[in-house]
């Protein structure tokens, strides 16, 4: 009568700490954000040849992701991205060259993107129009029409005498992003090899602006050397020209 | 996305799940001997393995059971225990041919699904436009919103329209070159299905707002009506 009970409270007692494993490692409450010497510091154990000079400080995208720009000792501005993961802050993504890049903190919810960078105050950008685009398409198979329209979308913001910027998508980037979805999502054939992340046509882009609403040149923030780690969150955004814009 | 299930689906599984459970009960109730029930349960879904052949037919591919694998097995598995298989092995039959319940049950679903929910009507993917609303999705379209109105009383008159997509797409470059005019450069949101479809789609609005092009999981459908659904800025009502 005895070897069942041990075994029944054994079984629960292993539950009971899995459990507690589970919530500590993924559900935990996030401790304090790393103060700038400690972000430094960190920076510098994962990325030395980064050699950050300076953390311009941190910013919640919400309260378990953090976005850190900061300027290298070779003059370079560039950012980190940071998450709590595993119980722990994490350096998801970082760059030294600090064009725009669109965070997909959760990709099935577009409300959750963040457009971040960090641009070098020579390059002078005042302006940055930013781009939502889907290329027109059309294809016919077996007598069935089909036809993509373009879509071609654009958020001008305005670099408000700092470097670094961040900002959410508008909410209709996301309402298109999220129908589209939804279909895509449908068309696979069969429940048990879905992929709730189907790759998606639509791609970002930006145009930076000076004060006098020319393009500018970006000498410092695109050009030149630099190096980064971008995780698999972090998705391009294309430096468009007037010939990739309609209209 | 949690309205968009297939109620006839659900609808359909259940009853032949409903009708297999009531032959499995049939069986178990006539078998002279005590049978074990969570045996019989454990029984049909092994049943209900099989070996199947992809054949083409009816516009799609048929999943054909042709090996009763898990009878087999079970069979296998009682080798020693002869008197288990005897009383256990009408259930893994059951389970087998559950496989072709299923199978006619698909075929069933088709024709009832095109009659709830009919592919080709427009009123299948707009059934609710109270939330709905445009957004312009290319700037050769001029501001304006969407006339509700209009947009529900020519939904059930609206005939679908053969385009060509390759005219289309030349068409923008063919005209003015330095201003590409997109022809869909709308696109609405806030719309809802037919409740229990399933169906979610992506709808484009032609630029003169007298034009629809329903994107779908299966293909895409273009109607075109008289009357515009767009109030243009500045128009006069």
């Amino acid at each position: 009568m005895k070897k069942p009970i041990i075994i029944t409270s054994l079984i629960g007692f292993g539950l009971l700490l899995t459990c507690f494993a589970l919530y500590w490692f993924y559900f935990s409450k996030p401790s304090p954000f790393p103060d700038s010497y400690h972000l430094m510091k960190k920076l510098d154990d994962s990325f030395p040849e980064a050699s950050v000079e300076k953390v311009q400080g941190y910013f919640p995208m919400d309260n378990r992701h953090f976005f850190v720009p900061f300027i290298t000792k070779e003059n370079k501005y560039g950012f980190s991205c940071w998450t709590w993961k595993k119980h722990k802050w994490e350096l998801t993504a970082m760059n030294t060259m600090g064009e725009p890049f669109l965070w997909k903190i959760n990709e099935r919810d577009p409300s959750t993107y963040r457009i971040i960078w960090n641009l070098h105050p020579n390059d002078h950008i005042r302006s940055i129009r930013f781009f939502m685009i889907r290329d027109r398409g059309y294809h016919v198979s077996e007598g069935v029409e089909h036809y993509d329209p373009k879509i071609q979308m654009n958020e001008d913001t305005s670099l408000k005498e700092k470097s670094y910027g961040f900002m959410k998508l508008p909410k209709n980037w996301g309402n298109l992003i999220r129908s589209n979805n939804e279909v895509e999502i449908e068309k696979q054939p069969d429940f048990f090899t879905i992929n709730f992340f189907p790759r998606t046509s639509v791609y970002f882009g930006w145009i930076p602006y000076d004060e006098d609403g020319k393009l500018a040149k970006l000498n410092n923030s695109m050009y030149g050397s630099g190096f980064g780690r971008l995780g698999s969150d972090l998705e391009d955004i294309r430096f468009m020209t007037g010939k990739d814009i309609e209209f | 996305m949690i309205h968009h299930f297939n109620s006839i689906n659900i609808l359909l599984g259940v009853l032949s799940w409903l009708l297999i459970g009531l032959i499995a009960i049939r069986f178990y109730r006539k078998h002279p001997e005590k049978l074990k029930a969570w045996k019989v349960v454990l029984v049909l879904l092994l049943g209900l393995f099989s070996f199947t052949i992809n054949i083409n037919g009816f516009g799609s591919i048929i999943r054909l059971p042709i090996l009763p694998l898990g009878v087999w097995i079970l069979y296998i598995l009682l080798l020693k225990n002869k008197n288990s298989w005897r009383k256990y092995r009408s259930f893994a039959w059951i389970g087998f041919f559950a496989n072709f319940v299923f199978l006619f049950i698909s075929f069933v679903q088709i024709p009832i699904e095109h009659l709830v929910y009919p592919s080709d009507k427009p009123t299948t993917y707009l059934a609710n436009v109270n939330n709905a609303s445009l957004i312009i999705t290319h700037p050769s379209g001029k501001k304006g919103l969407l006339n509700k109105k209009s947009l529900i009383k020519q939904l059930p008159n609206m005939q679908e329209k053969k385009f060509y997509s390759a005219q289309w797409y030349e068409e923008t470059y063919l005209s003015d070159k330095s201003k590409n005019k997109e022809r869909f450069p709308y696109e609405l949101i806030g719309i809802d299905p037919k409740w229990g479809s399933g169906l979610s789609s992506v709808i484009y609005i032609e630029r003169n707002g007298k034009g629809i092009l329903i994107g779908t999981a299966k293909r895409q459908y273009y109607f075109h009506f008289k009357d515009s659904i767009i109030k243009w800025e500045g128009e006069k009502q």
